[in-house]
């Protein structure tokens, strides 16, 4: 027995010949094996020897459902024996009540697997039954706060069963854990869009982000966040809302060291930008001011804040010059 | 203090090192990484083009024409029933086939994999095969077959997933076999559209978090089909910043994580299709890829100390060409090929006209 195999895996996964002995196992092509050769062990080719010859005689039993399962554990990633599982469930009339749990333990210790996950929409879908979908997600989210298959499997659960109560209540408590957390504030925001984003709601969202910031002002998430709420409100007609505005302008006249992030900086010249470029041809004092403030704020990124990226910065201020030449 | 990662003998050591790690991807792998029994035209892709891109492809640890057989032994060109069904293409290993004659489909449950046939197709052209032994309408209707009504793609006819990737392997098999006729590129952009999230760059799906790797499959297969000019020019700017400000010092994949190696290349390779990679920090990027490099297994790994992997080794390799160090072969950033086997491509395309 290889040190790959642990003695509690290795009696649920060996095969018992006897029972197979009306089928002979079919060996993968010797020839074919010669690149990219895997140090298979003698187990691993006794499962798949059988299921290779159980897929050609296309054999729907019990026995080829506990291959399956041993194949399963040998490798979670062969999305060919969980398809053909599938068929099984379906054909035998299997529990499907069981099979949640069983891929609940196969996801719990392999939840970076994108065949196990997919397995679980599959069972989910045919149960129509989402009652423990969020506690599962909630579950594996607290072993891995930003596990990509576990957020993007809640949000299919979210859409499909139209079951967004918890949302807020439970991206907010793991924002209060973490607030740099993106996963938690992605999430935010698609629950957001599916649901109320009235002007209100919208506003009660910037006051949040307002909250956040003052913990930490360097926090790109809640930039980004709080630039989609102001793109929202911009294209539902409600205009850019004058609080950030004023927001943004007291944390930068503060002129405290900490205080200035370079997101906030970057996010002040975006808005200049856009508000020059709108006043172009008919307000001239005002674009003047925009001007030379992101000029200003170009250099001391490019200079002191972030620094990193000077080049980007330098090749912005080049693009400010070239726009508004006049104003040099 | 002298700098070590740009000493000519020390990258000379490195190098030697990276050639010995990409072999032996060729020969034998351990059993540990047993997951990857399916994608072993992954790491065909990853070991052929690695050694081209370091100017190795003669230290191959078989002869070309050799690999090229293997290959072409994962091909499904017929249906088993002379029924479309999504099944031709590459497969990612010999796993399942049964019979002797492997070009065609030897079972209901024989499929292909879109990665696995643009990972083909890219070791092929690497290799300098002329692909003359293709069958591409079988191919080409294949993909047409797994292409869903909201424009995604599932990477294979088993009720797979339907993400940003698959997209990205169809546009890259598609701009090789120089026919995009099989696919609706007007859904597969409103898909790849519908993925860009509020932080300006593309998630897996919709609304999951924007994340270095589809970023990637989203640029690449927009660069592809020739559809980036279809993005607002807002929507190229917040793209842009969301990039650039993936670098630390390597890159990170999403905002507030920590950095890893493979979005060197991830992000690397989207900025150079965007055409602003020039305006990262090249040392400090090639200094924490060097971080990642295990001295004694030749590879590089996703975080310094951590062990290596073959995926983490090819990404490496190809950041380290982006930003021109050594004398790195250099790559095309969408195909993900040698710049050599990207003419050869050409060449190729140009017999098929003709």
């Amino acid at each position: 027995m290889s040190d790959s195999e642990s003695s509690d895996d290795y009696d649920s996964i060996a095969i018992d010949k006897n029972e197979w002995s009306d089928l002979n196992p079919i060996n993968q092509d010797h020839e074919t094996n010669e690149i990219c050769r895997i140090a298979y062990t003698e187990n691993f080719n006794d499962v798949f020897g059988y299921f290779r010859a159980v897929l050609k005689a296309n054999e729907i039993s019990e026995r080829a459902f506990d291959l399956t399962y041993k194949a399963v554990k040998l490798n979670p990633a062969n999305y060919t024996v969980w398809f053909y599982r599938r068929i099984l469930l379906k054909e035998l009339g299997k529990d499907l009540n069981h099979e949640l749990k069983l891929v609940t333990q196969i996801i719990d210790q392999n939840p970076k697997n994108y065949q196990v996950w997919q397995h679980r929409r599959n069972v989910v879908e045919l149960l129509q039954d989402p009652s423990k979908e969020l506690e599962f997600t909630e579950k594996i989210l607290q072993q891995d706060s930003k596990n990509y298959h576990a957020w993007q499997y809640r949000q299919w659960v979210n859409k499909n069963f139209a079951l967004w109560d918890q949302e807020l209540d439970f991206v907010s408590s793991l924002i209060t854990v973490d607030y740099k957390n993106n996963s938690a504030w992605n999430h935010r925001f698609f629950c957001l869009i599916n649901t109320d984003h009235s002007e209100s709601v919208l506003n009660r969202e910037v006051d949040y982000c307002f909250e956040k910031l003052n913990l930490n002002i360097n926090n790109e998430s809640v930039w980004n966040y709080l630039r989609g709420l102001v793109d929202l409100m911009v294209k539902e007609g409600w205009g850019y809302p004058e609080k950030v505005c004023h927001f943004c302008n007291l944390k930068l006249e503060s002129n405290k060291e900490d205080e200035l992030s370079p997101f906030l900086i970057s996010f002040k010249i975006d808005y200049n930008w856009t508000r020059a470029i709108e006043k172009k041809n008919s307000d001239a004092n005002a674009v003047k001011e925009f001007v030379q403030q992101s000029i200003q704020y170009l250099n001391l990124l490019a200079q002191k804040y972030d620094t990193i990226r000077a080049n980007y910065w330098k090749y912005l201020l080049s693009k400010w010059k070239q726009e508004f030449d006049q104003y040099f | 203090m002298e700098n070590l990662v740009y000493d000519p003998e020390i990258i000379e050591k490195r190098k030697k090192k990276l050639v010995k790690y990409l072999r032996q991807i060729l020969c034998i792998l351990p059993y540990r990484i047993i997951s990857l029994d399916t994608s072993k035209m992954l790491l065909t892709y990853f070991s052929v083009s690695g050694l081209d891109i370091l100017n190795k492809l003669d230290q191959l640890p078989h002869t070309n024409q050799d690999i090229i057989n293997w290959i072409y032994n994962h091909l499904i060109s017929e249906n088993i029933r002379g029924i479309e069904s999504g099944s031709c293409g590459f497969r990612g290993s010999t796993t399942l086939v049964v019979d002797q004659n492997k070009n065609v489909q030897n079972h209901e449950y024989d499929c292909s994999h879109l990665t696995m046939t643009f990972s083909a197709l890219n070791a092929l052209l690497t290799l300098g095969d002329d692909l003359s032994r293709l069958n591409k309408r079988a191919i080409l209707k294949s993909i047409q077959a797994l292409q869903l009504p909201d424009g995604s793609i599932t990477a294979t006819n088993q009720d797979g997933e339907n993400d940003v990737r698959f997209l990205y392997s169809t546009c890259c098999v598609c701009y090789i076999l120089d026919d995009w006729s099989y696919i609706d590129t007007e859904k597969a952009f409103e898909f790849i559209h519908s993925c860009l999230t509020y932080e300006g760059a593309f998630g897996q799906i919709p609304g999951a978090e924007a994340h270095g790797g589809s970023t990637f499959c989203a640029v690449a297969s927009l660069f592809l089909m020739n559809k980036l000019i279809c993005l607002s020019d807002k929507e190229i700017h917040c793209l842009k910043q969301w990039c650039l400000n993936r670098q630390q010092n390597g890159f990170n994949g999403r905002v507030n994580k920590p950095t890893d190696s493979c979005y060197s290349f991830w992000i690397g390779a989207t900025l150079k299709l965007l055409d602003i990679l020039h305006f990262t920090n090249y040392d400090d990027n090639i200094n924490y890829i060097f971080e990642t490099f295990d001295d004694i297994t030749g590879g590089f790994s996703k975080w310094p100390g951590f062990s290596p992997d073959p995926l983490h080794t090819y990404m490496g390799i190809c950041a380290l060409s982006l930003v021109n160090f050594s004398n790195l072969k250099k790559i095309h950033p969408a195909l993900v090929i040698s710049e050599d086997a990207y003419q050869k491509l050409k060449i190729i395309h140009e017999n098929w006209k003709n």
